[in-house]
């Protein structure tokens, strides 16, 4: 095929994912790019070229060990429903944007381990990126038949321009915002369909293979098993193999959490925990179907190819072999899907790191202090798209000068190796609180050191000094430091050695260094917060991390350098909003403090916005306890505050009725008082006079004619308490509805002439008209002695009210649908307004009878409101009845 | 979801660990195979795959 | 000796002729008024040694009373004594405050009421 062709059909291919990348941006809230099935497919951005090519080359070389790789995962995907949940939780509650910031978070917002953490990236990944434009190159002059091809220099090279291309897409849409933890709707859109692309080809392909080129699996297991060496092939081999085999499970083990790309998919792109649901079976089902044919395919080119082959290259040879060209380049497309994902994915998340945990905090840092709003976005995205071009470049120029010596899967496992190398500090640290910073930095660098003996120097050491008889006998010549034998462990494989001896040091270290020494308040606070994350999801802002003094304004002008005055003030309004704080507050408190070092982390890392906040502020150390009884204080008041936050409004509606029910109640407390006052006054009352008259009655010589008259007026005293005593105990009756009602179907006109005969007489002495206009013969359902009670009450009100020889007194019938209503009206002082809602409750008399004598002892309304309430009917004010007072009540009518 | 079926799945995770490992995974190392399969992956890929239907079923039905 | 004039100001009739007995016993003249504004009236005109009354009353109350009593500069050798069912210290208070000489809370013993005047103008 002719080289001008592939090329343009791979740049119609980018192209293509150009324009997704687009849509997805545009349609970012869409279902298409928001659901479980999506970040599945983003997960399986691990199958890189590695897995495409290389395993099919280890199967048909060294037998199974390809499977190591996949089965580590296998394993920690149900472990996710507890490490990866509180792996995603911590880094949403602190706006993680890279394993570097994850882990620099943990030890307190180290810079050092910041950067430390990302040169290790660095170190793990470059070369892994080289390793897929080494896979690139390698299949594309298969395709163009040039199959010695051998790059005479960047300019002659078409990988070269690839990688270019690949990284101008990157820089593109992974820069869009700088606010690195924003999700990158586009990329992982690729992501997810060249994941379908390369798993979908290479089935294909396999069955092909199988089905096509020879008769199914036994057919090819036949003619294999006859081959020599197939033994090996397909046999775990003995005890010490097993050995190499446990490494490869527990290094892949933990590149699925650790690689950046990993974490990148896993954890920061993830927008719903719940995802996690589908992903726990889904993801190793997909490895799963990645690896049913790697071994027919293995099998078969050995079978047909010639052993001068690249073995790597079987799946893209056997249909090339064939003059299936346009299977073959299915097999190209979809070997070039996986590289371009693991690319685009590896250095956006690298250069996120280089850029906010290297290049800021070590360098920028002041320059970003000083710069406005715009010119710092412009120079955050530049910073992260030079770094995104600078990797690419590093990684091109490794595979030019190490590529030759390694296959895909050597140094795919060497990466693995490097980036294991965090494990302690992110395992340990997850669940220990004691980790300190300082054990963890030296781990890392320890185990590295390892690393680069062990396995890396023997690799530059071929390169660059291939006589070197160190490499073969050991340093200074003692047989137990040959690197990739250390200590004379002979049957390990370099990378089994590199690892085991790596990760022993590395892991020592950190434990050890930590059991020596305790970290500072910082790194210990952090520690809990990590270790018992679920403690402080409900704290505000985590706020108790922090302790100090700091100014408002000082943090409002740093934050608007990063995010621009409208965003600033935009996020300090809701921030505000949230905890009611006054927008006057001049002094800055912790919430505030780490809400902005949670908005700063986003675009620059949190190792940088601990940099620059602890500029404009003086911090305090809190301690450990400190925090834990903030803790312990949190939790008890957390039921209230997550119901505040979740449902403020029902709460303040609940606040409000509260309020309500509060006045009510304080109301009705003061009613009570004033009731018993009024019950005192008029119970002193006739006693005071009883007991006067008692006294002047001990006078013998008083005249008979006056004795009588004091007898009496005892004698009316006493009625006068009795009245009382029995309106009291009425009430309560009524209330407690012990009160037998003799209900029947009666005449309302006869009843309210009844009424009407028991007033006249002091109607007619205050010479007041009582009008009633009988309407027709309504008959009602009542207890009529209860009813007479009520009318006589409300008339005798009225009457009392009402001015002498002016008075006029009305009483309306008004049938209405199921009930008969009963209206009292008088053209007296009428109800003030106030009062209206209140008449009714017992102990009520108006504020204005207080120190003025009380014409009632505040008991005939309640009562009557009782006496109708145990009818079902009601009794009210008519508020729009203006010329005096109008009372209203019902009772049920006769059917 | 609850701890106690949280810890199906780490149990899941653990058997995988053990079986896949010397000394177990060293029974299935023999000459035999299945529909062209070596029994050495027919071990490992019906293991994995039943570890796949039990994370399945423990998901759908205790995962809220 | 001239007869001591006593004011009684309280709408209870029942009690006032207790008091009313009491006092003339006791050689008192004796008025009488049923409201606030009553009362003023006849101490305006009489200028009584002692005037007796009560808090809770219609038209114009005790303390209103007292206030426009002590305004009149006639009146300023006029005892005033409170009557009164209020017997909480505050109301107490209040009343001694705007300047009465003494408060009786009912019940009272009519006894002591007559000790209480006497005592004062002795």
């Amino acid at each position: 095929m002719s080289n001008y062709i592939l090329v343009s059909i791979i740049v119609f291919y980018l192209g293509l994912l150009f324009v997704l990348a687009f849509f997805a941006e545009k349609h970012r809230n869409s279902r298409w790019v928001n659901n479980p099935y999506i970040y599945v497919l983003s997960l399986a951005v691990y199958c890189t070229a590695w897995t495409y090519y290389g395993s099919v080359g280890i199967a048909s070389k060294s037998g199974i060990s390809f499977l190591a790789i996949y089965l580590g995962p296998v394993i920690a995907l149900p472990l996710w429903i507890v490490l990866m949940r509180k792996i995603i939780r911590i880094s949403k509650q602190h706006k993680i944007s890279s394993i570097a910031d994850f882990i620099s978070m943990r030890y307190g917002n180290n810079r050092a381990i910041g950067a430390i953490v990302t040169v290790t990236c660095l170190i793990a990944v470059i070369p892994y990126i080289a390793l897929q434009l080494k896979a690139v190159s390698e299949t594309f002059s298969l395709m163009t038949e040039k199959s010695d091809y051998v790059s005479k220099g960047f300019f002659d090279d078409s990988t070269f321009y690839i990688a270019l291309l690949i990284a101008i897409f990157v820089a593109f849409f992974g820069t869009l915002s700088t606010d690195a933890s924003k999700h990158k709707k586009g990329i992982i859109a690729t992501v997810a369909l060249e994941s379908i692309l390369k798993l979908s080809f290479f089935l294909v392909i396999g069955i092909y293979i199988t089905y096509y080129l020879f008769d199914g699996t036994t057919d090819l297991y036949v003619r294999a098993s006859q081959m020599e060496g197939f033994a090996q092939l397909s046999s775990f081999g003995g005890v010490e193999n097993g050995f190499n085999w446990i490494f490869t499970i527990c290094l892949s083990f933990f590149a699925i959490f650790l690689l950046p790309r990993q974490f990148h998919v896993a954890v920061v792109e993830n927008d719903n925990e719940k995802h996690l649901k589908k992903a726990i079976w889904l993801f190793p089902l997909y490895l799963l179907l990645f690896n049913v044919f790697v071994i027919f395919i293995a099998w078969a080119g050995n079978i047909n190819l010639p052993s001068s082959v690249n073995n790597d290259y079987y799946t893209l040879l056997l249909p090339l072999q064939e003059g299936h060209w346009a299977l073959g380049l299915m097999v190209f497309i979809g070997g070039f899907s996986a590289v371009i994902s693991m690319i685009v994915v590896s250095t956006l998340a690298l250069s996120t790191m280089l850029s906010n945990n290297i290049i800021i905090p070590y360098g920028f840092i002041k320059k970003l202090v000083e710069g406005n709003p715009i010119e710092n976005a412009k120079n955050i995205k530049n910073m992260r798209r030079i770094s995104i071009f600078i990797l690419i470049i590093l990684a091109y120029l490794f595979y030019i000068n190490f590529s030759a010596q390694l296959s895909l899967y050597s140094i795919g496992l060497i990466s693995f190796v490097v980036i294991s190398q965090l494990a302690p500090s992110f395992f340990l640290g997850l669940f220990w609180r004691r980790g300190t910073a300082k054990a963890a930095k030296t781990g890392i660098m320890v185990g590295l050191a390892v690393v680069f003996y062990t396995l890396l120097l023997p690799i530059v050491g071929q390169v660059f000094m291939p006589e070197a008889s160190w490499l073969q006998d050991g340093l200074f010549g003692f047989a137990w430091l040959k690197p990739s034998q250390f200590f004379g462990l002979d049957y390990l494989t370099p990378e089994s050695n590199a690892f085991m001896w790596s990760l022993a040091f590395n892991g020592l270290s950190f434990v050890g260094l930590s059991l020596m020494a305790k970290g500072d308040y910082r790194e210990r606070n952090y520690a809990e917060m990590f270790v018992h994350h679920e403690n402080y999801e409900n704290l505000q802002e985590g706020a108790f991390v922090w302790k100090g003094e700091a100014y408002v304004a000082d943090i409002k002008r740093l934050l608007n350098r990063f995010l621009g005055e409208t965003k600033t003030d935009r996020a300090l309004n809701i921030f505000n909003r949230k905890y009611s704080i006054s927008e006057t507050e001049e002094k800055a408190d912790a919430r505030l403090i780490n809400f902005s070092e949670k908005l700063l982390t986003g675009s620059i890392g949190s190792a940088s916005a601990k940099i620059l906040l602890s500029s404009v502020s003086k911090e305090k150390p809190i301690g450990l306890v400190e925090v834990l009884n903030i803790l312990e204080e949190s939790k008890e008041t957390r039921a209230t505050n997550r119901l505040l936050v979740e449902k403020s409004e029902e709460l303040s509606t609940m606040a409000n009725q509260l309020k309500e029910a509060n006045e009510e109640l304080r109301l009705q407390d003061k009613l009570k008082d004033d009731f018993l006052d009024t019950v005192a006054h008029e119970l002193k009352t006739p006693i005071t006079s009883i007991k006067a008259a008692s006294e002047v009655l001990e006078d013998e010589q008083m005249p008979k004619e006056l004795r009588r008259q004091f007898l009496e007026n005892i004698s009316n005293d006493t009625d006068r308490l009795e009245a009382l005593i029995h309106n009291i105990l009425d009430l309560e009756k009524l209330s407690g509805n012990r009160a037998e009602l003799d209900i029947r179907s009666r005449k309302i006109n006869a009843t309210i002439t009844k009424a009407i005969k028991g007033v006249e007489q002091i109607a007619a002495k205050k010479r007041i008209q009582v009008e009633f206009v009988e309407q027709d013969y309504l008959e009602g359902f009542y207890d009529e002695d209860r009813i007479l009670q009520v009318l006589t009450n409300l008339l005798s009100n009225s009457l009392k009210f009402t001015e002498e020889e002016k008075g006029v007194i009305k009483i309306l019938l008004k049938e209405e649908k199921n009930a008969i209503s009963v209206a009292v009206e008088d053209n007296g002082k009428g109800i003030p307004v106030e009062d209206q809602n209140y008449i009714f409750e017992k102990f009520y008399q108006s504020k204005n009878q207080n120190i003025k004598k009380p014409k009632g002892s505040g008991f005939g309304l309640a009562i009557c409101k009782k006496i109708i309430e145990g009818h079902n009917g009601s009794i009210w004010v008519d508020k729009n009845f203006r010329q005096g007072a109008r009372l209203v009540f019902t009772i049920p009518k006769t059917k | 979801m609850k701890k106690r079926h949280q810890q199906k799945l780490l149990l899941i995770s653990l058997v995988l660990f053990l079986i896949w490992n010397v000394p177990f995974v060293s029974i299935f190392d023999g000459d035999y195979q299945l529909f062209g399969f070596p029994v050495f992956y027919v071990f490992v890929f019906l293991s994995w795959f039943f570890a796949i239907v039990a994370s399945y079923i423990i998901l759908k039905r205790f995962y809220e | 000796m001239k007869k001591k004039k006593i004011l009684i100001v309280d709408d209870e009739p029942n009690i006032v002729m207790s008091l009313e007995y009491a006092f003339k016993k006791k050689n008192f003249e004796v008025f009488i008024a049923r409201d606030g504004t009553e009362a003023l009236e006849i101490a305006e005109k009489e200028i009584p040694n002692v005037i007796l009354l009560d808090i809770m009353m219609p038209k114009l109350d005790g303390y209103e009373t007292l206030k426009r009593l002590r305004a009149n500069n006639m009146l300023k050798d006029s005892k005033v004594i409170f009557i009164s069912a209020k017997s909480k210290t505050a109301d107490i208070e209040k009343g001694l405050e705007l300047g009465a000489d003494s408060y009786m809370a009912k019940p009272f013993s009519v006894k002591k009421v007559v000790n209480n005047v006497e005592t004062m103008i002795a």
